[in-house]
């Protein structure tokens, strides 16, 4: 498959590429502060 | 019906073994020229070695049916279940000649972990590797994490009749584009914008560290190959330990989250549907089992008290959970120290990550997200069935690209490989409590292994005894496929036996 018909079949992948990026930095954030709270309630 | 083989599926077999292995052969010229390129001579000359006796053995069983061009299923099973050994003897041939290996098992042991993109090494000295056996070990996750046979199909080295075949004997369910060779081929598409993506940002990091521009961008290829493909290999004996870099740390994760998602997700989220990323059933799972685990994790190593709540402890906990699960095993714990750093709950958080997996078609291990959502939804579905009046017809729907009614046969297939990972992880366990490590570690190892993880709580070395060394090849020879090429290879071995057994009489 030559560049331009992953283009013609995927012409939103840098949109999707982004989006996913961003999903999955923001899923760390929240599993950071998961990680973060229930850690202070095991030192409890 | 068990149909026997004949000789002409025999000779079949061995023909397109012998194309997938040219594909090996024509692989090892990128270290090749890598060596030449740094002046590493030595190591140039082992893949010229490794180069002839792959391209030996490949022609040779070429020439088994010169006129083969399709293969039928059962054909493509067997092949597909043997290039994974063959190959990996293969690829072991110049490793073996790098001088950091004791034996051949042990360059075999590096090889079946980075096709199976397991990550597990019994490397001697692995920081005074030359870069290009490093680049070699890792261009194995690369190869193995898309696929042997998808490499094949993309680069044309197998088609025809037999590729579809193929494909999915190698543990792959979804065709993404009507063509599989397309199918393939986006498969690459998907792995180089990621890596090139990964590898810059991890070199900025890298630099801004202070390791200079080579090095630099060795390193941050190798580490963002490795995460993609959830493989696990370093060029460091440290792993990610050794860069002591929170960014790094968090891009190697961003990777592994993407290289954990099923390649038909990424296709729909490419061609503009975000929303599947929220919606599908494997991401769900995915999410809810990580943020689980991570908090059980927490709760268990703040408990135990040697890691001090802060950013040090979020970054630790983390790190494995997502490493475990997306069946990576980038670590950034020195594998001693574990039971000494997160106890018995942390190391359960990560023992039950790292048999849980990734995603179906990706480049993880373990038993997949879509499974253990299906066995969820079927758990309900029976509650629910036994809850409502006789004459109610009571259905599950899932969305997974498109929305589905949850089938039996997706229950019992399911239960199938769920039954056989926890077979093999057990049966690895007890082998190794056998030989007299403790019931946690054996269990712990054992399914790092079987799930195609990597992580080592420090059983896996070149002093273990050889056959926990056989014993952790076989088990990620067989969970990288997902049992049943391996099943329908031992299932032909034994029906062909009294075959071989009357024509000798």
């Amino acid at each position: 498959m030559k560049n331009r018909s992953i283009d013609k079949q995927f012409p939103h992948w840098a949109k999707g590429l982004t989006a996913q990026i961003a999903l999955f930095v923001s899923f760390l954030l929240v599993l950071s502060l998961t990680a973060a709270v229930f850690g202070l309630l095991g030192q409890r | 019906m068990w149909v026997t083989p004949t000789s002409s599926d025999l000779r079949t077999v061995l023909h397109f073994l012998g194309m997938l292995l040219m594909g090996i052969a024509a692989a090892m010229l990128v270290p090749l020229v890598l060596a030449l390129v740094l002046a590493e001579w030595a190591p140039a000359l082992d893949y010229v070695i490794g180069i002839g006796v792959t391209l030996f053995f490949a022609s040779t069983l070429m020439l088994a049916d010169v006129r083969a061009d399709s293969l039928n299923r059962r054909q493509a099973l067997v092949v597909t279940a043997l290039v994974w050994i063959v190959g990996a003897s293969a690829a072991a041939v110049p490793l073996l000649f790098s001088q950091n290996y004791i034996h051949f098992i042990d360059a075999l042991f590096d090889s079946m972990s980075g096709l199976a993109t397991a990550g597990l090494t019994v490397v001697f000295d692995l920081d005074h590797m030359a870069w290009s056996h490093s680049m070699w070990r890792h261009l194995l996750h690369l190869i193995g994490g898309q696929g042997i046979v998808v490499a094949a199909i993309s680069f044309a080295v197998a088609r025809g009749g037999g590729a579809f075949a193929l494909y999915q004997a190698e543990g792959r369910e979804e065709r993404i584009l009507p063509n599989v060779q397309h199918t393939a081929r986006f498969i690459w598409f998907v792995t180089a914008v990621y890596v090139t993506l990964g590898t810059v940002a991890l070199a900025i990091a890298m630099l801004l560290d202070g390791i200079s521009l080579g090095p630099a961008l060795l390193n941050a290829f190798f580490i963002c190959v490795a995460a993609f493909d959830t493989g696990g290999f370093a060029p460091h004996s440290q792993s990610l330990l050794y860069y002591h870099s929170w960014f790094v740390e968090a891009v190697s994760m961003v990777l592994m989250l993407a290289g954990t998602m099923n390649f038909a997700l990424q296709a729909d989220v490419w061609r503009g549907d975000v929303k599947e990323m929220i919606t599908n059933i494997e991401t769900r799972t995915l999410a809810i089992n990580m943020l689980i685990l991570t908090a059980f994790a927490s709760v268990g190593i703040a408990l135990f008290g040697v890691l001090d709540t802060g950013g040090e402890f979020v970054r630790k906990v983390m790190f494995h959970i997502v490493s475990a699960h997306t069946g990576t095993g980038h670590q950034t714990i020195y594998a001693p120290q574990w039971s000494l750093t997160l106890g018995s709950a942390g190391i359960a958080a990560v023992i039950l990550a790292m048999g849980a997996g990734g995603a179906v078609s990706s480049t993880a291990g373990g038993i997949k997200a879509l499974r253990i959502g299906a066995i969820v939804k079927a758990i309900s579905l029976s509650i629910r069935k036994a809850l409502s009046p006789d004459s109610a017809v009571v259905k599950s729907r899932y969305h997974h690209i498109t929305d589905k009614t949850l089938t039996d046969q997706l229950i019992s297939s399911s239960m199938t490989v769920f039954i056989l990972y926890m077979v093999t992880y057990i049966t690895g366990a007890l082998v190794g409590m056998a030989y007299g490590y403790s019931a946690g570690d054996a269990l712990f190892e054992s399914t790092s292994a079987a799930g195609g993880v990597g992580l080592t709580i420090g059983i896996t070395s070149p002093f273990m005894p050889t056959g926990m060394k056989w014993l952790y090849i076989i088990q990620m020879w067989a969970g990288r496929l997902e049992f049943l090429a391996l099943m329908a290879l031992v299932a032909v071995v034994i029906i062909s036996i009294p075959r071989v057994v009357r024509k000798k009489r």
